[in-house]
């Protein structure tokens, strides 16, 4: 049988990879959209009880995401080992920003929680770093796939990624996140506010499906697919 | 078998400028190591105080309740981060190494990760739920905790003292040969033993904030201290681990290099000092111990743990999995190969800055490969620091017979040409890189000379591979 169905170690890897990321995006696609919706509620004012629930949910939403990450994390580097750890190297202390970024994030979106006068501060600077991270991610893909520009970028000291690829790609993710959360916070929602948690959910697949088209407009062809290495 | 064969993976290196990349994991570590064993042993603590608090101890529960559930959530979120840290900074420094961990343990470590995944979960829905469950819930989902957090830390030191004392593994054990290594139980305990004397100890520190009366803070403290006794073990503890190292590790640690030797000395006096207090002071004298000197224990006891990680890291000299992988991210198969074909020749990556001479930039393309794992050029553990007062040929020598110099360090992994090349690299760097280098070519009986040199050190390290 053809991989990845052909019963082998890898299409195990894979098949795990798969399944641990998609729990891992459904707890970060939460916080970054959830962030962004909270935000907007705090900056527009008035009682929204969907931003309430959202802002009481975030942090807890943030460490499970940080959790449910490490599992990926440990299969994307058996998957395509050399290629993320290149990707890593290259980028270096612009990669490892990530981290900082996700630690006064988390603060934040506890600050948020706690202190009503200190809210869209607190929900701005935990939007920026989730977008920090969001963007950095779908760089780091970028010169994972890059293998034929790694020396040069390696000689410029390069730590930014230029792709015309990363716009479409994080516009995708974002639109994605945003249905996500709009799906999760319905689960707790009165059937009052579905009506408007449906409709940012389809605000995001659509989004999800303009960047699409744009994308293979603009390229002509979907990326091909890589195999691990 | 791992993936990682005859075929040398090289990855690209970033420079840290005056920092040691060892120290830069170090202190990540080192902070992840601490919070994480606080996170432990405050887990178990608190499943000890929610009993005494269900068999009538009021204070008990209120310090459940109260504060420490959520330092336990703050310490488990940022030992969380700072894993993922770790695995970062670990890449950056060595990424070979953290491939062959991953290759070889990688169902152990999603093992770990459940048993975190389930620490987690358990201590956030004890953290929101906690108050409105019944007593015995609240005892499970403590006592799920404490357990999830302890084999978290199980399935962890089994692959990291694997590092240092791989065993059977080396004989093609497989990896249960390799994760029952010889240091795995004896660091399990020790860990152990740690993590519930850091959860005493800020205990302590917690119950001096309670707004209840002297008296009745130090029952409490009474009942924290006694979590920490098992520190009257690491003694034993300590020597069983010093006693399963390699012969070699051990001698350093037992005088053989001062710096290290002296780390030992300042985590066993730590230690000794925080066990003392414990041992002697709270638990048989039953003195009340006051937030000021509860946090300044706490403070020896970062410490210890700082110096003994080190000590551990150090200890592993000079390789990252001793027997299997140097420092230097080469294995021990692959430097005869490398002495042949020099050791910049599959190197892909191209130098980020100019040289003079074609020598010098050979000069810095070694240095990158075979020296900038452990050493800076000029900040700390520099080479030209190292070296400044060496004369060439003694330069020369002390590089082509690498493991000869010194114990800890791998086998020089290059050729005559490119010894000379580090030589030069060195004398121009500590005359303060000219822009016009006087240097005469080597000469052919001054390169065969090195080769000689290379020759009579040989391949092997100096010490046994186990």
């Amino acid at each position: 049988m053809m991989w990845p169905f052909d019963a082998s170690i890898e299409s195990l890897w894979l098949a795990l990879y798969l399944l641990t990321f998609a729990l891992h995006a459904v707890f970060v696609s939460y916080v970054a959209a959830g962030t962004g919706y909270a935000l907007v509620a705090a900056l527009r004012g008035g009682a929204d009880p969907i931003a309430a629930r959202t802002r009481d949910w975030l942090p807890f939403m943030l460490g499970a995401g940080i959790t449910a990450g490490v599992g990926p994390l440990l299969f994307l580097q058996l998957l395509y080992q050399r290629r993320f750890y290149t990707a890593n190297l290259l980028m270096g202390p612009r990669w490892g920003a990530v981290v900082p970024a996700l630690i006064v994030g988390f603060y934040a979106l506890y600050l948020a929680k706690a202190f009503e006068h200190r809210r869209r501060l607190a929900l701005g600077v935990g939007a920026v770093c989730f977008s920090f991270v969001a963007w950095s991610w779908t760089e780091l893909h970028q010169v994972m796939l890059d293998d034929a520009g790694w020396r040069a970028m390696y000689a410029a000291g390069e730590r930014f990624h230029r792709d015309a690829a990363i716009v479409p790609r994080l516009a995708i993710w974002l639109g994605a996140m945003l249905a996500l959360f709009a799906t999760v916070a319905a689960w707790s929602a009165p059937v009052s506010e579905r009506r408007r948690l449906a409709g940012l959910a389809l605000a995001g697949l659509f989004t999800c499906g303009a960047a699409s088209t744009v994308a293979i407009a603009i390229h002509r062809e979907l990326d091909p697919a890589h195999g691990w290495t | 078998m791992s993936p990682i064969d005859s075929t040398i993976p090289y990855y690209p290196v970033n420079d840290f400028g005056p920092l040691m990349k060892g120290l830069v994991i170090g202190g990540i570590g080192i902070v992840h190591v601490f919070l994480a064993q606080f996170a432990i042993g405050g887990g178990m603590l608190m499943w000890y105080f929610e009993r005494l608090g269900q068999r009538g101890h009021e204070d008990a529960r209120t310090f459940v309740d109260g504060y420490f559930k959520v330092l336990v959530l703050v310490s488990f979120v940022v030992g969380a981060l700072t894993g993922v840290a770790m695995w970062f900074a670990t890449i950056q420094v060595g990424a070979r190494t953290i491939g062959l961990m991953i290759d070889e343990f990688h169902w152990l470590w999603a093992t770990e990760w459940v048993w975190f995944a389930v620490e987690i979960t358990a201590g956030y829905m004890f953290y929101r739920y906690g108050p409105r469950l019944a007593d015995r819930a609240r005892l499970r989902l403590l006592a799920l905790y404490a357990l999830a957090s302890w084999m978290s830390l199980f399935w962890i030191n089994g692959i990291l003292s694997w590092q240092l004392t791989p065993g059977r593994w080396l004989d093609g054990g497989g990896v249960w040969a390799g994760f029952g290594n010889p240091s795995f139980l004896p660091s399990l305990l020790f860990r152990t033993a740690v993590s519930t004397t850091l959860g005493a100890l800020v205990g302590c520190i917690v119950i001096n904030t309670m707004d209840i009366p002297r008296d009745r803070r130090a029952q409490l403290i009474r009942r924290a201290a006694r979590f920490a006794a098992p520190i009257a073990a690491m003694p034993l503890l300590g020597v069983w681990f010093v006693a399963v190292l390699p012969g070699d590790s051990r001698s350093w640690l037992l005088g053989g290099s001062m710096p290290m030797t002296m780390f030992v000395g300042v985590a066993a006096g730590a230690s000794l000092l925080v066990g003392g207090y414990v041992i002697v002071g709270l638990i048989a004298q039953r003195l009340y111990i006051n937030g000021a000197t509860a946090t300044l224990l706490l403070a020896l006891a970062f410490g210890a743990t700082a110096a003994g990680e080190f000590v551990r890291e150090g200890a592993r000299k000079p390789y990252t999995v001793r027997g299997v992988l140097y420092s230097t991210s080469l294995a021990p198969a692959e430097v005869a190969a490398l002495r042949r074909t020099g050791a910049t020749v599959g190197d892909p990556y191209p130098l980020r800055e100019a040289y003079p001479t074609a020598q010098l930039a050979r000069g810095a393309k070694v240095f990158r490969v075979l020296c900038d794992a452990c050493h800076t050029m000029r900040g700390a553990n520099a080479l030209v620091e190292l070296t400044r007062t060496w004369a060439d040929d003694q330069l020369r020598l002390n590089l082509a017979k690498l493991q000869r110099t010194k114990g800890f360090m791998p086998p020089f992994a290059g050729n005559a040409f490119d010894v000379e090349a580090l030589v030069q690299l060195l004398r121009w760097e500590r005359d303060d890189r000219p822009a016009m280098f006087a240097q005469a070519p080597a000469s052919p009986e001054t390169l065969a000379q090195i080769a000689r040199w290379l020759d009579e050190a040989g391949t092997a390290p100096a010490g046994e591979a186990r």
